[in-house]
C-alpha cells in the first residue's frame, strides 16, 4: 500500500474519529429519548443497559459499514421499540389484549407497529416515497449547510460582530474603496476612540529556504495588535511586541502557523528562539499559534510585524511612511456599544481634519467602515440563499408528490379503511395511522437525505467554489441535523394531512360501496380535486425552477461570451520572486533575459514573455500620470491607470492584439525617452481623434515616454466589472527592464497542452537557482473558469435541481397508477 | 417463575452464560456467531428477555468485573445462578430428548 503521508493518513484518521463520535454521540442522544416508548418501571431497571449496548452496537455499525451502517441499525431500532415498546406495555396488565384506554404512547406504538408492516408489504410504494423524501430533504439539507457556513454560522473569531475593516475611499466619478496607506492608517488609530483598537495588515508570500525544499509560504505582514484584536493567543511563544515594530529596517521576527510548523519543522518547539530565512532575510521564529489561526484572510501560515516585515517582503519603504502610497488593509474591533454608524461619523470627523491638514494628499479622500464578515463572506449569502430557495422547490415538489402517491395509495386501501371505520374506528384514529404512516415515511426519508447529503457534500462543496476564506468549512454540523429533523416532521406531517382528511372525511357505507363499485374515485375537500391540484402545483413548481435554471444558464452563457482581450486557450502562467538580497535589479533584468531565453527553447513553446503581473491572477498596482497633451492645458492634469510591466514578446504570450504600432524591443530600457504601450480604452480617453502613436505622457512630470504601441484592453482585474471594487481605469504597459520589481511572473504558449510545460519550466528555474520557489501555477483558462466559477456553479446547481423536480414530477405519473392497482389488490375481495 | 419450554431467545442466553459472564452486546455478538447471523438481537428483545430471567432468579448481574485488561470496566455484566444453571440443563435434556425422538422417528438423520 502507498502511504502517501503518516502524519496526514493520521490527522485523516483522527477527523475520521471524532465525526464518528458526533454521530455516534447524536444517535445515543436520540435513542435515550425513545426509550419513553417503554413502561417506566421497565425503563428504571434496564435503561442504562439499554443504552450502553446500544453505544456499543452504533461503534459497531459505523466501522463496518460507515454511516450506512449506523442507518440499518437505526431501521432495525425503530422495529425493536415498537414491538418491544408495545409488548412490554401490554404484559404490565394481567388483561393484555386490548389497547389500555388514553394510554397514548401504546396506541402510538400499535400505529407505529401498524405502519411498519403496511410499508414492509408494500416496498415498492415505500422506496420511491422514501427515495422522494431522500432526494428532497437530502438536497435541501445539502444545501443549508452552506447557508449554515456562510449566513448563519458567526467567524471564527473572539466576538466577530464586533470586527470591521476600514477602507479609504478616493472619490472620482464614483465612491472606490481603496487600501489605505500606513501613515493615514496611523492617523485613524491616533485619533479614534471607537476602535478597542485597529491594526495594519497586508497579505504577503515569502520563499523560506534552507528548511528542505524551497517553498512559497503565504503569510502576512500585522501590526502587534492584530491578534488581539482577532481575541488569538500564540499556541507557544508569543506575539510580536511593539519594540519589534520600531523601523523599516530592523530585524524581523516571525511568528509561524501550525500547518507549517508541523510540516516544515516536524512540531520541534526548539523551532522558537530559531532563524528562518524567509526571502533570504533571517528572522527569529518567536511564537507559533493555534491550528484553526490562518489569519482573516484564511491563508496565512508566518506572520511578520508589518514595518520590518515590509523590508522582507520587498515592499518599498514608501508603503510605510508615504502618505500617497496605499497597499494595506485594516482590521478593527469596536468598543462594546459602539456601531459601524457611530464609527462612521466619527471616521468622517477624521476624514474631515485630515482634509484640512493636507489638502493636497486627502482633498478626493475619506473613509468606510464595513463590517468583516459582510467583506468575507458578503459575496456569497446572495447565491447561496437564491439556490437555498431553489431546493426548497423541490422539496415542495417532493412533498407534493409523496402526498400524491400516498392519495393513491389510499385509494386502493380504501376497503380496509372502510372496514376500519365499520368496525368502529374514529375519525382521528383513523387520521392518526395515516400521520404516523406519513411521518415514518418521512423520517426514514429524511435519514436517508440526512445521508445523501453527507456522501453529496464533498461533490457540491468541490462544484461552488465560492470564494471564502479556508475556515468557513461546509459541514453537516447539529444546526444542519436539526434543520433536517425539522424539514422532516413537517414534511411528514403535510404530505401525511392531505390524505389522512380526504380518506376519513367519507362515511363507511358510502366508502364501502363506491370502492366496490368504481375502485378509486377522485379524492376531494371542499369540492375540490386534490389530486389533480397536487399535479398542477407540482408542474407549475418543476417550471418555475426551469425557468429560473434557463434563465441563470442565459446569463451565464452571455458571460462566456465576453471578450477578455487575451487569449486564454494553451497558455501556462507561473511566478518567480528573486529574492533582493541575491539580486540587484541590473541582476533582475539578467535573469529575466536570460530565463525568457531559456523557455523560448523548451521544446513545445511557441512564445514565451514575462510581466509584473497577468490577467485575472491579482496584484496590480495603479499610478497616476499625465499625458503632454493635457499638462498643455491645465499643469495638474493627471489620469489614474493600471500599470503593468512586460518583456518583449510577453504580448503575443498572452494572446493580446496589437491594434498599432509595435511590442517592446530588447533595446526599449532607458528610462528617459522610452517606450510605452497603451490599452485602446486609455487611447480612447487621452487622444480621442488623434493618432496615438508617437505621444508622450509622464510619471513624475520631468521623464517623459513615447507611445509605440496601442493594445485592446484586457480584462486584467475581473471578467465582470464591478466598479465599487475594481473600477475600469485604463492599462498602461512599462518595458518591464525599467520596472524596479523582482516578482516576474512567467507567461508560456503551448503548442499542446500547457500543464505539461509546468515540470519543465519549474526545472529551467529551478537550474537557474535552486532556492527559487515558483509558485502560481495554473493555465489562463484556469483563471477564466474560476471567475466565472460561481456564476456557472449557481447555473449548474439550479439546472440539476430542475432536472430533480422534474424526475420527481414524472415518478410521480407512473407510479401513481401502479400504486393505487397493488394497494387495492392487496386487500382480499370479498 | 418461569417454566419450560423457554423461550428460544432466553435459552440461548442462558447458554452463552453458562460458558462465562458476558455483558450485553457480546451476547448480542455471540448469538449472531451461533446462529450463521441468522439472529440479530436488538437491546429491546435481549433486555426484556434478560429481565424475565433476572426475575425468575436465572440469572443475575455480576459484581465481579473482569480485569482490566480483558474488557471495559464500565460495561455491565450478567452471570447464570446456580438455578439457572439447573434450569438451563433441564431445558436442555428437553430438547436433547425431542431430537433423540426426531431421530427415532426417522425426520432427521443420526445416532441417538
Amino acid at each position: 500500500m502507498v502511504r502517501s503521508s503518516r502524519k496526514d493518513h493520521g490527522y485523516r484518521r483522527g477527523y475520521r474519529r471524532r465525526h464518528a463520535a458526533r454521530w455516534i454521540a447524536g444517535s445515543i442522544a436520540v435513542y435515550r429519548c425513545l426509550l419513553i416508548v417503554y413502561p417506566r418501571s421497565f425503563r428504571r431497571r434496564n435503561e442504562a443497559r439499554m443504552i450502553e449496548t446500544f453505544a456499543d452496537l452504533c461503534v459497531d455499525a459505523f466501522v463496518s459499514s460507515g454511516l450506512r451502517g449506523l442507518l440499518v441499525l437505526w431501521l432495525r431500532t425503530i422495529g425493536d421499540l415498537s414491538d418491544n415498546g408495545l409488548s412490554a406495555r401490554r404484559n404490565r396488565r394481567p388483561d393484555s389484549s386490548a389497547p389500555q384506554r388514553g394510554d397514548l404512547m401504546e396506541s402510538f406504538l400499535v400505529d407505529l407497529r401498524y405502519a411498519l408492516r403496511a410499508l414492509r408489504r408494500s416496498p415498492g410504494f415505500a422506496a420511491v416515497a422514501i427515495i422522494t423524501m431522500a432526494v428532497g430533504i437530502g438536497a435541501n439539507a445539502a444545501m443549508f449547510s452552506f447557508v449554515d457556513a456562510v449566513v448563519l454560522r458567526t467567524l471564527p473569531f473572539h466576538q466577530p460582530g464586533r470586527l470591521v475593516e476600514v477602507w479609504e475611499t478616493f472619490e472620482r466619478d464614483e465612491l472606490e474603496l481603496r487600501n489605505v496607506g500606513y501613515p493615514t492608517y496611523l492617523d485613524w488609530r491616533a485619533r479614534s476612540s471607537v476602535f478597542e483598537d485597529i491594526a495594519a495588515t497586508t497579505g504577503s508570500a515569502f520563499a523560506l529556504t534552507d528548511v528542505g525544499e524551497a517553498q512559497r509560504i503565504p503569510g502576512a505582514l500585522a501590526d502587534p495588535q492584530y491578534f488581539e484584536i482577532l481575541g488569538v493567543r500564540p499556541l507557544h511563544g508569543r506575539v510580536f511586541s511593539e519594540s519589534e515594530n520600531a523601523s523599516y529596517e530592523q530585524a524581523p521576527v516571525a511568528v509561524l502557523g501550525h500547518a507549517l510548523w508541523q510540516s516544515t519543522f516536524g512540531g520541534d518547539l526548539a523551532v522558537l528562539g530559531d532563524s528562518i530565512r524567509l526571502n533570504g532575510t533571517s528572522a527569529t521564529v518567536i511564537g507559533i499559534m493555534p491550528p484553526e489561526f490562518t489569519g482573516i484572510a484564511g491563508t496565512a501560515q508566518v506572520w511578520l510585524p508589518i514595518l520590518p516585515g515590509a523590508r522582507v517582503a520587498q515592499l518599498s519603504p514608501a508603503l510605510v511612511d508615504n502618505r500617497r502610497a496605499r497597499g494595506l488593509r485594516t482590521v478593527a474591533r469596536l468598543v462594546p456599544g459602539a456601531t459601524i454608524e457611530s464609527a462612521q461619523a466619527e471616521f468622517d470627523a477624521i476624514s474631515a481634519e485630515l482634509r484640512d491638514e493636507h489638502p493636497d494628499i486627502y482633498v478626493t479622500r475619506g473613509a468606510v467602515i464595513l463590517s468583516l464578515e459582510e467583506q468575507l463572506l458578503g459575496n456569497t449569502q446572495t447565491p447561496v440563499l437564491l439556490l437555498m430557495g431553489a431546493v426548497s422547490l423541490v422539496l415542495l415538489i417532493a412533498c407534493a408528490n409523496v402526498a400524491n402517491l400516498l392519495l393513491a395509495r389510499a385509494s386502493g386501501r380504501q376497503g380496509e379503511i372502510a372496514l376500519r371505520v365499520a368496525l368502529g374506528g374514529s375519525r382521528i384514529r383513523l387520521m392518526r395511522q395515516l400521520l404516523t404512516e406519513s411521518v415514518l415515511l418521512a423520517t426514514i426519508g429524511g435519514a436517508s437525505g440526512l445521508l445523501l447529503a453527507y456522501w453529496s457534500l464533498e461533490v457540491l462543496a468541490a462544484q461552488l467554489p465560492f470564494q471564502v476564506p479556508a475556515y468557513v468549512t461546509v459541514q453537516l454540523g447539529g444546526r444542519v441535523i436539526a434543520f433536517a429533523a425539522g424539514l422532516t416532521l413537517t414534511t411528514g406531517v403535510l404530505f401525511g394531512l392531505l390524505p389522512a382528511l380526504t380518506t376519513s372525511s367519507t362515511g363507511p357505507a358510502q366508502r364501502l360501496s363506491s370502492w366496490r363499485r368504481a375502485g378509486a374515485p377522485a379524492r376531494r375537500i371542499a369540492g375540490l380535486n386534490v389530486r389533480g391540484l397536487l399535479v398542477s402545483a407540482e408542474i407549475a413548481l418543476s417550471l418555475t425552477l426551469l425557468v429560473g435554471a434557463g434563465l441563470l444558464l442565459r446569463s451565464f452563457a452571455s458571460l462566456q461570451d465576453i471578450e477578455p482581450g487575451f487569449d486564454p486557450t494553451n497558455t501556462l502562467t507561473v511566478s518567480v520572486t528573486l529574492p533582493e538580497t541575491d539580486y540587484s535589479i541590473e541582476q533582475t533584468v539578467t535573469f529575466g533575459n536570460q530565463l525568457i531565453d531559456g523557455l523560448r527553447g523548451l521544446p513545445g513553446v511557441e512564445a514565451a514573455g514575462l510581466a509584473t503581473d497577468t490577467p485575472l491572477a491579482g496584484g496590480y498596482s495603479a499610478i497616476v500620470v499625465a499625458t503632454e497633451d493635457a499638462r498643455a492645458i491645465d499643469p495638474e492634469a493627471r489620469t489614474r491607470v493600471y500599470v503593468h510591466s512586460i518583456s518583449p514578446g510577453y504580448l503575443e504570450a498572452v494572446g493580446a492584439e496589437l491594434r498599432s504600432g509595435r511590442d517592446f524591443l530588447p533595446s526599449d530600457t532607458g528610462e528617459s525617452l522610452g517606450a510605452v504601450i497603451v490599452s485602446e480604452s486609455m487611447a480612447a480617453r487621452s487622444w480621442p481623434d488623434e493618432e496615438p502613436i508617437g505621444k508622450r505622457l509622464t510619471r513624475n512630470g520631468t521623464d517623459w515616454l513615447t507611445v509605440v504601441g496601442v493594445i485592446g484592453d484586457i480584462r486584467h482585474r475581473q471578467l465582470v466589472v464591478d466598479t465599487f471594487l475594481n473600477p475600469d481605469d485604463p492599462d498602461v504597459y512599462f518595458p518591464l527592464a525599467q520596472a524596479r520589481s523582482r516578482n516576474l511572473s512567467v507567461v508560456v504558449r503551448s503548442r499542446g497542452e500547457p500543464l505539461a510545460l509546468a515540470g519543465p519550466v519549474r526545472r529551467l528555474v529551478q537550474e537557474m537557482n535552486r532556492n527559487l520557489p515558483v509558485f502560481g501555477t495554473s493555465t489562463m483558462a484556469e483563471l477564466v473558469a474560476t471567475e466565472l466559477a460561481i456564476n456557472r456553479a449557481s447555473a449548474r446547481m439550479l439546472t440539476l435541481f430542475g432536472v430533480m423536480a422534474l424526475l420527481l414530477a414524472s415518478i410521480r405519473s407512473s407510479c401513481c397508477a401502479a400504486i393505487s392497482g397493488a394497494a387495492a389488490s392487496a386487500i382480499p375481495h370479498w | 417463575m418461569i417454566q419450560l419450554p423457554l423461550r428460544p431467545i432466553e435459552f440461548q442466553i442462558l447458554l452463552i452464560l453458562a460458558d462465562k459472564e458476558s455483558h450485553g452486546y457480546s451476547i448480542i455478538q455471540e448469538t449472531k456467531k451461533r446462529t450463521g447471523g441468522r439472529v440479530r438481537l436488538q437491546p429491546g428483545t435481549l433486555y426484556r428477555a434478560i429481565q424475565r430471567l433476572e426475575d425468575a432468579g436465572l440469572i443475575r448481574e455480576s459484581v465481579a468485573r473482569p480485569s482490566r485488561e480483558s474488557d471495559d470496566q464500565r460495561r455491565r455484566y450478567f452471570a447464570l445462578t446456580e438455578e439457572g444453571r439447573s434450569v438451563a440443563a433441564d431445558e436442555a435434556r428437553r430438547l436433547a430428548d425431542l431430537v433423540r425422538e426426531s431421530r427415532d422417528a426417522g425426520l432427521i438423520e443420526g445416532t441417538s
